[in-house]
């Protein structure tokens, strides 16, 4: 086809009404702001690359095309933090990409005869439809943008603790104290807290992501997490104020959405990561120096540990507890120590099932850990 | 023995694509009337696509003596075969007929057609006069291929319609 760049625009919008309707029922702002960005990016392409490069473009470019342009949109949600669930945000592209290949080479020349004559042209129908389709995209991104929690950058140290009640993003800063998050959307991103008994406090919120924040000096936990669902990517957790403090705690949340754990490093505390009733993935982490265990999963948990380095364990490495069920693979536990208490259950064990929970072990690397792999008191470990 | 009065260009031998579609056929369109017949002049150059493909067979029956090029009939007794094509409307006598019984406006060897291959002395509300083939060039250049054929019913349907 020798499309006119009105053509090529025009199908181009057209066409991606089936991904627009799908976006609209998804009923997710995501979802509307990935059409939008699927757009654009295409918008652009025809006006500045292929109206140009492309005097023709036969049938067969559309493969080259359509996964230069995945490409280009993946490097966008990324580069935008677009959270789009990176399996429907696939979905949502290939439906796009599907239905630009059925309308271009079915539906319009089937409803329009001169469709190819005209360039890929479309008529008045399709050109008040190219309006339509873009008001859409456009007044649906208009309100995500207007009901977008409020972005606050902090400057320099605040005294906390700081009681989060209302979606927001709060960027940067160092709060002494503690923060307590109440409110469903909030994100924390690149914050250091300092002090408090817990660091950041999550309490009945969803939707709530932890992006790179830096904890230390804390009497308690880290992070501590109470019947929500969170996202903690990339957390340092160090220099603990006491004996008793833990890295992370989820706890009490089975109800909610799935939590996350992931790229944290976690040093000198008691126990690294641990979680209660809590579906959760735990994953990439690097925990060092625990005095009870790197990475407890326990009181009927479940979920994975995937891909975490721990090193200097004191007594246990990894554990699946007390009726949890675990998925434990690709991990490195290093250097495992014996607890001197006598307690086999603690002798060095690198990873651990305890007390009818069950353990899917599989490509872990234990080194220096004399307890090796064990079950005990009615769990299972399955390799 | 192939007598040609002059080389054939090498270039593919479809109309270029642009020409296919509004793309080129606006610019195509808004040209003058000496510009258009400019370009179909070139367009109807004789020429051949380049590549091994087209030259090998050739230089096979050259190297095995079964095939020469000459500029005259050099001799020969007789021609069998030929190629080519007398062009233009004069040649047809229908189309000749036509543009003097009607003195329809020409250019050289084509008729003077609408951009949606009628012809505008012999259409109006009431009938539509379209000319699809090689006819039509003026309309469109590739319009002796089946899309230059579709071009010009389109065109006809359309204005057969606002006629009724």
């Amino acid at each position: 086809m020798s499309y006119t760049l009105t053509g090529r625009i025009q199908t181009r919008v057209v066409s991606a009404l089936p991904a627009l309707l799908v976006a609209l029922a998804l009923q997710r702002w995501w979802a509307i702001e990935l059409v939008a960005l699927m757009l654009g990016i295409g918008l652009i392409l025809d006006a500045g690359v292929y109206h140009r490069a492309l005097a023709y473009q036969p049938a067969w470019l559309a493969l080259p095309l359509g996964t230069l342009e995945f490409g280009l949109v993946y490097g966008a949600m990324r580069w935008l933090h677009l959270l789009a669930p990176l399996r429907w945000a696939v979905g949502l592209y290939a439906i796009g990409w599907v239905s630009a290949q059925l309308f271009g080479h079915a539906v319009f020349p089937r409803l329009r005869l001169e469709y190819a004559e005209d360039g890929g042209e479309l008529g008045r129908r399709g050109a008040l439809t190219t309006v339509a389709v873009a008001a859409i995209v456009l007044g649906g991104l208009g309100a995500a943008y207007a009901v977008k929690p409020p972005t606050i950058h902090l400057h320099g140290t605040i005294q906390g603790p700081l009681v989060i009640r209302h979606a927001q993003t709060l960027v940067g800063g160092t709060v002494k104290g503690g923060i307590l998050i109440r409110a469903n959307n909030v994100t924390l991103r690149n914050v250091t807290v300092i002090g408090g008994d817990n660091g950041i406090d999550v309490l009945d919120a969803r939707h709530v992501m932890l992006d790179n924040v830096r904890i230390v000096g804390v009497t308690l936990d880290g992070i501590h997490v109470r019947r929500s669902s969170v996202m903690i990517e990339n957390c340092k957790i160090t220099s603990p104020n006491g004996p008793w403090v833990q890295g992370v705690d989820i706890s009490f949340s089975m109800d909610k959405e799935m939590s996350m754990v992931e790229g944290c490093t976690i040093v000198g505390v008691r126990e690294g990561i641990v979680t209660h009733m809590t579906m959760v993935d735990v994953t990439h982490n690097h925990i060092g120096a625990t005095s009870l265990r790197g990475i407890t999963m326990g009181e009927m948990s479940m979920g994975a540990i995937n891909h975490n380095d721990v090193l200097g364990a004191h007594g246990v490495g990894i554990i699946c507890l007390d009726h949890s069920e675990c998925s434990i693979e690709h991990n490195t536990i290093v250097g495992t120590r014996t607890d001197p208490t006598g307690d086999s259950s603690r002798a060095g064990v690198a990873i651990e099932a305890h007390f009818f929970a069950n353990a899917k072990v599989k490509n872990n690397t234990v080194i220096a850990s004399p307890g090796g792999v064990q079950a005990f008191d009615g769990s299972t470990v399955t390799r | 023995m192939s007598i040609r009065r002059r080389e054939p260009l090498r270039r593919p031998l479809n109309v270029p694509r642009p020409f296919f579609s509004k793309r080129g056929l606006a610019a195509y369109h808004a040209a003058t009337t000496e510009r258009r017949a400019a370009t179909l002049r070139e367009l109807s150059t004789p020429s051949y696509p380049s590549g091994a493909s087209w030259d090998e067979p050739v230089r096979a029956a050259e190297r095995e003596g079964r095939f020469r090029v000459e500029h005259s009939p050099n001799g020969s007794h007789q021609v069998i075969a030929a190629t080519g094509f007398r062009q233009g409307f004069q040649n047809d006598a229908l189309l000749a007929d036509l543009v003097d019984a009607h003195d329809l406006p020409v250019h050289d060897r084509w008729i003077v057609l609408e951009p949606d291959s009628t012809v505008a002395a012999l259409t109006d509300e009431t009938r539509t006069l379209s000319l699809a083939g090689v006819a039509a060039q003026w309309a469109f250049p590739a319009a002796d291929t089946i899309a230059g054929a579709k071009y010009a019913a389109h065109g006809f349907r359309r204005r057969v319609c606002r006629t009724r």
